[in-house]
Protein backbone atom coordinates (compact mmCIF):
# COMPACT_ATOMS: atom_id res chain seq x y z
CA UNK A 1 0.00 0.00 0.00
CA UNK A 2 2.63 2.17 -0.74
CA UNK A 3 1.14 4.56 -3.17
CA UNK A 4 1.67 8.40 -3.08
CA UNK A 5 -0.92 10.19 -1.08
CA UNK A 6 -2.15 13.63 -1.65
CA UNK A 7 -0.08 14.49 1.27
CA UNK A 8 3.29 13.89 -0.49
CA UNK A 9 2.46 15.91 -3.25
CA UNK A 10 1.37 19.17 -1.10
CA UNK A 11 3.53 22.21 -1.88
CA UNK A 12 4.43 22.71 1.89
CA UNK A 13 7.63 20.69 2.55
CA UNK A 14 7.31 17.12 3.40
CA UNK A 15 6.56 16.83 7.57
CA UNK A 16 5.73 20.45 8.05
CA UNK A 17 2.43 20.40 7.64
CA UNK A 18 1.94 17.53 10.17
CA UNK A 19 4.20 19.82 12.42
CA UNK A 20 2.26 22.39 12.29
CA UNK A 21 -1.51 20.64 12.93
CA UNK A 22 0.03 19.47 15.95
CA UNK A 23 1.44 23.04 16.98
CA UNK A 24 -1.89 24.24 16.36
CA UNK A 25 -3.89 21.39 18.31
CA UNK A 26 -1.12 22.46 21.33
CA UNK A 27 -3.60 25.03 22.33
CA UNK A 28 -6.76 23.56 22.52
CA UNK A 29 -8.83 20.86 20.54
CA UNK A 30 -10.42 22.15 17.35
CA UNK A 31 -11.78 20.74 14.11
CA UNK A 32 -10.55 20.29 10.68
CA UNK A 33 -11.91 23.41 9.15
CA UNK A 34 -10.43 25.83 12.34
CA UNK A 35 -7.01 23.77 12.16
CA UNK A 36 -6.70 25.42 8.73
CA UNK A 37 -7.98 28.65 9.61
CA UNK A 38 -5.74 28.75 12.72
CA UNK A 39 -2.43 27.93 10.33
CA UNK A 40 -3.24 30.49 7.37
CA UNK A 41 -3.96 32.88 10.24
CA UNK A 42 -0.97 33.20 12.23
CA UNK A 43 1.30 32.12 9.48
CA UNK A 44 -0.36 35.66 8.36
CA UNK A 45 -1.87 33.83 5.52
CA UNK A 46 1.71 33.05 3.99
CA UNK A 47 1.11 29.71 4.59
CA UNK A 48 -2.23 28.02 2.54
CA UNK A 49 -3.64 24.60 3.80
CA UNK A 50 -4.83 22.37 1.32
CA UNK A 51 -7.73 20.47 2.33
CA UNK A 52 -6.73 18.25 0.60
CA UNK A 53 -4.09 17.00 2.48
CA UNK A 54 -5.08 17.77 5.91
CA UNK A 55 -7.45 15.40 6.46
CA UNK A 56 -5.44 12.91 5.08
CA UNK A 57 -3.09 14.22 7.57
CA UNK A 58 -4.85 14.10 10.18
CA UNK A 59 -5.92 10.37 9.85
CA UNK A 60 -2.18 9.65 9.48
CA UNK A 61 -1.90 11.47 12.96
CA UNK A 62 -4.42 9.42 14.67
CA UNK A 63 -2.94 6.35 13.34
CA UNK A 64 0.13 6.82 14.82
CA UNK A 65 -1.37 7.66 18.07
CA UNK A 66 -0.36 11.62 18.01
CA UNK A 67 -3.63 12.95 18.41
CA UNK A 68 -7.17 11.30 19.37
CA UNK A 69 -10.71 12.65 18.25
CA UNK A 70 -14.71 13.15 19.60
CA UNK A 71 -17.41 14.57 18.44
CA UNK A 72 -18.15 18.16 19.79
CA UNK A 73 -20.21 20.91 19.24
CA UNK A 74 -18.67 23.61 17.02
CA UNK A 75 -18.20 27.99 17.74
CA UNK A 76 -21.09 27.57 14.41
CA UNK A 77 -23.05 24.93 16.88
CA UNK A 78 -22.69 23.02 14.30
CA UNK A 79 -21.18 19.32 15.50
CA UNK A 80 -17.74 18.77 14.10
CA UNK A 81 -15.02 16.07 14.72
CA UNK A 82 -12.62 17.75 17.13
CA UNK A 83 -8.76 16.53 17.66
CA UNK A 84 -7.05 16.30 20.51
CA UNK A 85 -3.10 16.17 21.24
CA UNK A 86 -1.93 12.96 22.91
CA UNK A 87 0.92 12.97 25.26
CA UNK A 88 3.02 11.32 22.46
CA UNK A 89 2.33 13.74 20.24
CA UNK A 90 3.02 16.13 22.61
CA UNK A 91 6.45 14.18 22.61
CA UNK A 92 6.71 14.19 18.97
CA UNK A 93 5.95 18.15 18.53
CA UNK A 94 8.89 18.92 20.70
CA UNK A 95 11.65 16.34 18.52
CA UNK A 96 9.62 17.74 15.45
CA UNK A 97 10.45 21.52 16.52
CA UNK A 98 13.72 20.84 17.46
CA UNK A 99 14.59 18.91 14.17
CA UNK A 100 13.40 21.64 12.42
CA UNK A 101 14.80 24.64 14.07
CA UNK A 102 18.54 22.77 13.84
CA UNK A 103 17.55 22.68 9.52
CA UNK A 104 16.22 26.30 9.53
CA UNK A 105 20.05 27.41 11.24
CA UNK A 106 21.77 25.17 9.11
CA UNK A 107 20.18 26.41 6.08
CA UNK A 108 20.80 29.70 7.49
CA UNK A 109 24.62 29.18 7.95
CA UNK A 110 25.15 27.86 4.02
CA UNK A 111 23.54 30.66 2.83
CA UNK A 112 25.66 33.58 4.87
CA UNK A 113 24.77 37.08 4.71
CA UNK A 114 22.99 38.49 1.79
CA UNK A 115 25.78 39.46 -1.13
CA UNK A 116 25.10 43.04 -2.23
CA UNK A 117 25.22 42.47 -6.06
CA UNK A 118 27.85 45.45 -6.82
CA UNK A 119 28.16 44.79 -10.97
CA UNK B 1 -3.25 -1.14 9.00
CA UNK B 2 -4.52 -3.44 11.03
CA UNK B 3 -7.37 -6.60 11.16
CA UNK B 4 -9.56 -4.61 13.27
CA UNK B 5 -9.68 -1.31 11.84
CA UNK B 6 -10.48 -3.74 8.54
CA UNK B 7 -13.79 -5.04 9.75
CA UNK B 8 -14.85 -1.34 10.99
CA UNK B 9 -14.44 -0.17 7.55
CA UNK B 10 -17.73 0.37 7.04
CA UNK B 11 -18.38 2.32 10.10
CA UNK B 12 -15.22 4.56 9.20
CA UNK B 13 -15.56 5.13 5.58
CA UNK B 14 -19.44 6.43 7.55
CA UNK B 15 -17.40 8.71 9.87
CA UNK B 16 -15.43 10.29 7.22
CA UNK B 17 -18.45 11.51 5.51
CA UNK B 18 -19.88 13.37 9.08
CA UNK B 19 -16.57 14.58 8.92
CA UNK B 20 -16.71 16.24 5.20
CA UNK B 21 -19.77 17.36 5.75
CA UNK B 22 -19.07 19.16 8.93
CA UNK B 23 -16.45 20.96 7.46
CA UNK B 24 -18.50 21.92 4.04
CA UNK B 25 -21.02 23.24 6.71
CA UNK B 26 -18.72 25.67 8.39
CA UNK B 27 -16.91 26.06 4.79
CA UNK B 28 -20.43 27.32 3.54
CA UNK B 29 -20.60 29.26 7.23
CA UNK B 30 -18.03 30.98 6.02
CA UNK B 31 -18.56 32.23 2.68
CA UNK B 32 -22.52 33.19 3.55
CA UNK B 33 -20.63 35.45 6.19
CA UNK B 34 -18.16 36.78 3.28
CA UNK B 35 -21.65 37.44 1.79
CA UNK B 36 -22.30 34.58 -0.82
CA UNK B 37 -25.74 33.48 -1.79
CA UNK B 38 -26.78 30.36 -0.13
CA UNK B 39 -26.68 28.00 -2.98
CA UNK B 40 -23.27 29.46 -4.49
CA UNK B 41 -21.58 29.44 -1.10
CA UNK B 42 -22.55 25.49 -0.73
CA UNK B 43 -21.17 24.92 -4.37
CA UNK B 44 -17.60 27.27 -3.57
CA UNK B 45 -17.22 25.22 -0.12
CA UNK B 46 -17.01 22.59 -2.13
CA UNK B 47 -14.81 23.63 -4.56
CA UNK B 48 -12.49 24.36 -2.13
CA UNK B 49 -12.33 21.17 -0.58
CA UNK B 50 -10.86 20.10 -3.95
CA UNK B 51 -11.53 15.90 -5.42
CA UNK B 52 -14.10 14.46 -3.32
CA UNK B 53 -12.99 11.24 -4.48
CA UNK B 54 -9.44 11.55 -4.35
CA UNK B 55 -9.95 11.94 -0.59
CA UNK B 56 -12.21 9.12 -0.16
CA UNK B 57 -9.58 6.99 -1.64
CA UNK B 58 -6.86 7.74 0.60
CA UNK B 59 -9.07 6.99 3.18
CA UNK B 60 -10.24 3.93 1.80
CA UNK B 61 -6.88 2.93 1.64
CA UNK B 62 -5.87 3.43 4.73
CA UNK B 63 -8.68 0.90 5.75
CA UNK B 64 -8.20 -1.94 3.91
CA UNK B 65 -5.50 -4.00 2.53
CA UNK B 66 -4.31 -2.98 -1.02
CA UNK B 67 -3.47 -6.24 -2.00
CA UNK B 68 -6.33 -8.37 -0.78
CA UNK B 69 -8.63 -5.50 -2.10
CA UNK B 70 -7.39 -5.74 -5.79
CA UNK B 71 -7.25 -9.22 -5.54
CA UNK B 72 -10.92 -9.58 -4.33
CA UNK B 73 -11.73 -7.42 -7.45
CA UNK B 74 -9.81 -9.20 -9.59
CA UNK B 75 -11.19 -12.53 -8.62
CA UNK B 76 -14.70 -10.90 -8.90
CA UNK B 77 -14.24 -9.81 -12.39
CA UNK B 78 -12.37 -13.38 -13.12
CA UNK B 79 -16.01 -15.10 -11.93
CA UNK B 80 -17.98 -12.66 -14.47
CA UNK B 81 -16.22 -13.29 -17.27
CA UNK B 82 -16.08 -17.34 -16.63
CA UNK B 83 -20.09 -16.83 -16.29
CA UNK B 84 -20.44 -14.90 -19.52
CA UNK B 85 -18.59 -17.71 -21.62
CA UNK B 86 -18.95 -21.03 -19.96
CA UNK B 87 -17.91 -23.05 -22.68
CA UNK B 88 -14.51 -21.08 -23.75
CA UNK B 89 -13.54 -21.05 -19.82
CA UNK B 90 -14.23 -24.87 -19.90
CA UNK B 91 -11.87 -25.30 -22.78
CA UNK B 92 -9.41 -23.18 -20.79
CA UNK B 93 -9.45 -24.22 -17.54
CA UNK B 94 -8.83 -27.77 -18.97
CA UNK B 95 -6.42 -27.21 -21.49
CA UNK B 96 -4.34 -25.41 -18.18
CA UNK B 97 -5.38 -28.05 -16.43
CA UNK B 98 -3.89 -31.02 -18.68
CA UNK B 99 -0.76 -28.83 -19.61
CA UNK B 100 -0.20 -29.16 -15.62
CA UNK B 101 -0.63 -32.72 -15.01
CA UNK B 102 1.03 -33.66 -18.27
CA UNK B 103 4.16 -31.76 -17.06
CA UNK B 104 3.73 -33.28 -13.73
CA UNK B 105 3.50 -36.14 -15.13
CA UNK B 106 6.62 -35.92 -17.10
CA UNK B 107 8.50 -34.81 -14.35
CA UNK B 108 7.71 -37.31 -11.81
CA UNK B 109 9.12 -39.85 -14.52
CA UNK B 110 12.52 -37.74 -15.23
CA UNK B 111 12.71 -37.52 -11.13
CA UNK B 112 12.53 -40.87 -10.88
CA UNK B 113 14.61 -41.83 -13.10
CA UNK B 114 17.13 -39.30 -13.57
CA UNK B 115 17.33 -36.99 -10.66
CA UNK B 116 17.78 -39.44 -7.87
CA UNK B 117 20.34 -41.41 -7.54
CA UNK B 118 20.52 -45.45 -6.43
CA UNK B 119 20.05 -45.68 -2.66
CA UNK B 120 23.52 -47.39 -2.59
CA UNK B 121 27.12 -46.52 -1.76
CA UNK B 122 28.67 -44.17 -4.44
CA UNK B 123 26.27 -44.91 -7.20
CA UNK B 124 28.24 -42.76 -9.85
CA UNK B 125 30.89 -45.72 -10.25
CA UNK B 126 28.41 -48.27 -10.67
CA UNK B 127 27.85 -49.16 -14.20
CA UNK B 128 25.66 -51.51 -16.44
CA UNK B 129 26.62 -53.54 -18.89
CA UNK B 130 25.30 -54.54 -22.28
CA UNK B 131 25.71 -56.39 -25.77
CA UNK B 132 26.14 -53.65 -28.51
CA UNK B 133 24.22 -55.87 -30.83
CA UNK B 134 21.68 -57.35 -28.72
CA UNK B 135 19.64 -58.47 -32.18
CA UNK B 136 22.13 -60.81 -32.91
CA UNK B 137 20.78 -62.84 -29.95
CA UNK B 138 18.77 -66.11 -30.12
CA UNK B 139 16.45 -67.55 -27.60
CA UNK B 140 13.59 -65.92 -25.22
CA UNK B 141 13.83 -62.72 -23.18
CA UNK B 142 12.59 -62.73 -20.04
CA UNK B 143 11.51 -60.03 -17.54
CA UNK B 144 13.72 -56.54 -17.13
CA UNK B 145 16.50 -56.42 -17.79
CA UNK B 146 17.35 -59.38 -20.38
CA UNK B 147 20.67 -58.20 -21.27
CA UNK B 148 22.42 -62.05 -20.68
CA UNK B 149 21.60 -65.73 -20.43
CA UNK B 150 23.35 -67.26 -16.63
CA UNK B 151 26.36 -68.92 -18.99
CA UNK B 152 27.04 -65.33 -20.11
CA UNK B 153 26.91 -63.98 -16.84
CA UNK B 154 28.96 -66.37 -15.25
CA UNK B 155 31.74 -66.23 -17.71
CA UNK B 156 31.92 -62.31 -17.08
CA UNK B 157 32.03 -62.83 -13.70
CA UNK B 158 35.37 -65.25 -13.64
CA UNK B 159 36.62 -63.20 -16.34
CA UNK B 160 36.14 -59.59 -16.40
CA UNK B 161 39.04 -56.87 -14.93
CA UNK B 162 37.65 -53.64 -15.32
CA UNK B 163 35.13 -54.23 -12.01
CA UNK B 164 36.40 -54.41 -8.49
CA UNK B 165 33.16 -56.34 -8.02
CA UNK B 166 29.93 -57.45 -10.32
CA UNK B 167 26.83 -58.50 -9.76
CA UNK B 168 23.75 -59.90 -12.25
CA UNK B 169 20.56 -59.20 -11.54
CA UNK B 170 16.64 -59.34 -12.72
CA UNK B 171 13.13 -58.58 -11.87
CA UNK B 172 10.48 -60.81 -11.67
CA UNK B 173 7.22 -61.78 -9.93
CA UNK B 174 6.90 -64.30 -7.32
CA UNK B 175 3.74 -65.71 -6.45
CA UNK B 176 4.29 -66.16 -2.68
CA UNK B 177 0.93 -68.02 -1.91
CA UNK B 178 1.41 -71.82 -0.61
CA UNK B 179 -1.10 -72.99 -2.33
CA UNK B 180 -4.41 -72.11 -4.02
CA UNK B 181 -5.22 -68.88 -5.42
CA UNK B 182 -2.02 -66.81 -6.22
CA UNK B 183 -0.91 -64.01 -4.42
CA UNK B 184 1.91 -61.78 -6.45
CA UNK B 185 5.00 -59.93 -4.64
CA UNK B 186 7.78 -58.10 -6.73
CA UNK B 187 10.39 -60.13 -6.96
CA UNK B 188 14.40 -59.80 -7.57
CA UNK B 189 16.96 -62.53 -8.46
CA UNK B 190 20.33 -60.93 -7.60
CA UNK B 191 23.58 -63.14 -8.02
CA UNK B 192 25.64 -63.61 -4.71
CA UNK B 193 27.77 -60.55 -4.73
CA UNK B 194 24.67 -58.16 -5.38
CA UNK B 195 24.78 -56.73 -1.54
CA UNK B 196 28.50 -56.69 -1.12
CA UNK B 197 29.17 -54.41 -4.49
CA UNK B 198 26.22 -52.19 -3.84
CA UNK B 199 27.61 -51.74 -0.08
CA UNK B 200 24.09 -51.94 0.89
CA UNK B 201 23.75 -53.72 4.76
CA UNK B 202 20.51 -55.40 6.39
CA UNK B 203 19.06 -53.49 9.19
CA UNK B 204 18.23 -57.00 10.62
CA UNK B 205 19.76 -60.92 10.00
CA UNK B 206 22.16 -61.39 7.15
CA UNK B 207 22.17 -60.50 3.70
CA UNK B 208 23.02 -63.69 1.18
CA UNK B 209 26.46 -63.65 -0.39
CA UNK B 210 28.22 -65.68 -3.06
CA UNK B 211 28.13 -68.68 -0.99
CA UNK B 212 24.43 -68.96 -0.55
CA UNK B 213 25.08 -68.43 -4.47
CA UNK B 214 25.95 -71.67 -5.45
CA UNK B 215 23.70 -75.05 -7.01
CA UNK B 216 23.15 -76.84 -4.39
CA UNK B 217 22.78 -74.45 -1.29
CA UNK B 218 19.89 -73.90 0.48
CA UNK B 219 18.56 -70.57 -0.37
CA UNK B 220 17.68 -67.79 2.11
CA UNK B 221 15.68 -64.50 1.03
CA UNK B 222 16.77 -61.15 2.08
CA UNK B 223 12.91 -58.75 1.97
CA UNK B 224 12.58 -55.45 1.55
CA UNK B 225 11.63 -53.03 4.83
CA UNK B 226 8.56 -52.06 3.36
CA UNK B 227 7.03 -55.92 2.33
CA UNK B 228 8.59 -56.78 6.39
CA UNK B 229 6.16 -54.15 7.47
CA UNK B 230 3.41 -55.04 5.09
CA UNK B 231 4.02 -59.06 5.88
CA UNK B 232 5.17 -59.57 9.46
CA UNK B 233 3.72 -56.02 10.76
CA UNK B 234 7.63 -55.20 11.56
CA UNK B 235 8.42 -57.90 14.18
CA UNK B 236 11.90 -59.34 14.32
CA UNK B 237 10.68 -62.92 14.63
CA UNK B 238 10.63 -62.48 11.04
CA UNK B 239 13.92 -63.65 10.42
CA UNK B 240 13.96 -67.60 10.21
CA UNK B 241 10.08 -67.37 8.95
CA UNK B 242 9.14 -69.19 5.82
CA UNK B 243 7.90 -67.34 2.51
CA UNK B 244 6.58 -69.42 -0.25
CA UNK B 245 7.81 -68.11 -3.45
CA UNK B 246 6.39 -69.90 -6.27
CA UNK B 247 5.28 -72.76 -4.00
CA UNK B 248 9.22 -73.34 -2.58
CA UNK B 249 9.20 -72.75 0.75
CA UNK B 250 12.61 -70.03 1.61
CA UNK B 251 13.28 -68.68 4.90
CA UNK B 252 13.70 -65.02 5.48
CA UNK B 253 17.40 -64.31 6.29
CA UNK B 254 17.18 -60.27 6.32
CA UNK B 255 15.55 -57.16 5.69
CA UNK B 256 17.21 -54.47 4.01
CA UNK B 257 16.51 -50.33 4.97
CA UNK B 258 14.07 -48.43 4.08
CA UNK B 259 16.00 -46.32 1.77
CA UNK B 260 16.69 -49.18 -0.35
CA UNK B 261 14.26 -49.88 -2.72
CA UNK B 262 16.33 -51.91 -5.20
CA UNK B 263 18.30 -50.29 -8.16
CA UNK B 264 15.61 -50.59 -10.68
CA UNK B 265 14.38 -46.55 -10.39
CA UNK B 266 10.41 -46.21 -10.19
CA UNK B 267 9.94 -50.45 -9.44
CA UNK B 268 10.95 -51.49 -6.04
CA UNK B 269 11.31 -55.01 -4.83
CA UNK B 270 9.57 -56.74 -2.40
CA UNK B 271 11.90 -60.09 -2.27
CA UNK B 272 15.47 -60.97 -2.98
CA UNK B 273 16.43 -64.46 -4.01
CA UNK B 274 19.88 -65.62 -5.17
CA UNK B 275 20.35 -66.15 -8.93
CA UNK B 276 20.37 -70.60 -8.15
CA UNK B 277 16.90 -70.32 -6.25
CA UNK B 278 15.84 -70.12 -9.23
CA UNK B 279 16.21 -73.52 -9.94
CA UNK B 280 14.29 -74.11 -7.08
CA UNK B 281 11.36 -71.66 -6.83
CA UNK B 282 10.78 -72.50 -10.18
CA UNK B 283 10.61 -76.34 -10.23
CA UNK B 284 13.52 -77.08 -11.35
CA UNK B 285 13.12 -75.95 -14.81
CA UNK B 286 14.37 -72.59 -14.60
CA UNK B 287 16.34 -70.32 -16.75
CA UNK B 288 19.63 -71.13 -15.10
CA UNK B 289 20.67 -73.70 -17.03
CA UNK B 290 20.03 -72.29 -20.50
CA UNK B 291 21.53 -70.75 -22.68
CA UNK B 292 18.82 -69.06 -24.76
CA UNK B 293 16.96 -67.28 -21.45
CA UNK B 294 17.95 -64.12 -21.93
CA UNK B 295 17.28 -62.53 -18.42
CA UNK B 296 19.59 -60.93 -16.49
CA UNK B 297 21.09 -57.68 -16.29
CA UNK B 298 24.48 -57.12 -14.84
CA UNK B 299 26.20 -54.14 -13.42
CA UNK B 300 29.84 -53.61 -11.63
CA UNK B 301 32.13 -51.29 -9.53
CA UNK B 302 34.68 -49.60 -11.50
CA UNK B 303 37.91 -50.12 -10.68
CA UNK B 304 40.54 -47.11 -9.78
CA UNK B 305 37.70 -45.07 -8.60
Amino acid sequence: MARKTAADRGDMLQGTLDMLVLRTLLAAPAHGHTIAHAIERSSEDCLQVEYGSLYPALHRLEDQGLITFFWGTSENNRKAKYYRLTPSGKKRLAADRSRWEQLVAAVARVLGPAIEDNS
Amino acid sequence: MNWKRFFMRARRAAEFERELDAHLAHETDDFLAAGLDPGVARQAAKRKLGNLGTLREIEHERNTFGALDGASRDLRYAARQIRLAPAYAAVVILSIALGTGANTAIFQLLDALRLRSLPVRDPPHLASLSIPKPRHRDGNFLGWPSEFTNPVWEAIRDRQQAFSGVFAWSMDRFNISPSGQARFAQGLWASGDFFRVLGVEPILGRAFTVADDSPNCSAGAVISYAFWQREFGGAPEAVGRKLYVNTAPIPVIGVMPPAFFGIDAGRRFDIALPLYAERMADGGNGYIDTSTDWWLGVMGRLTGC
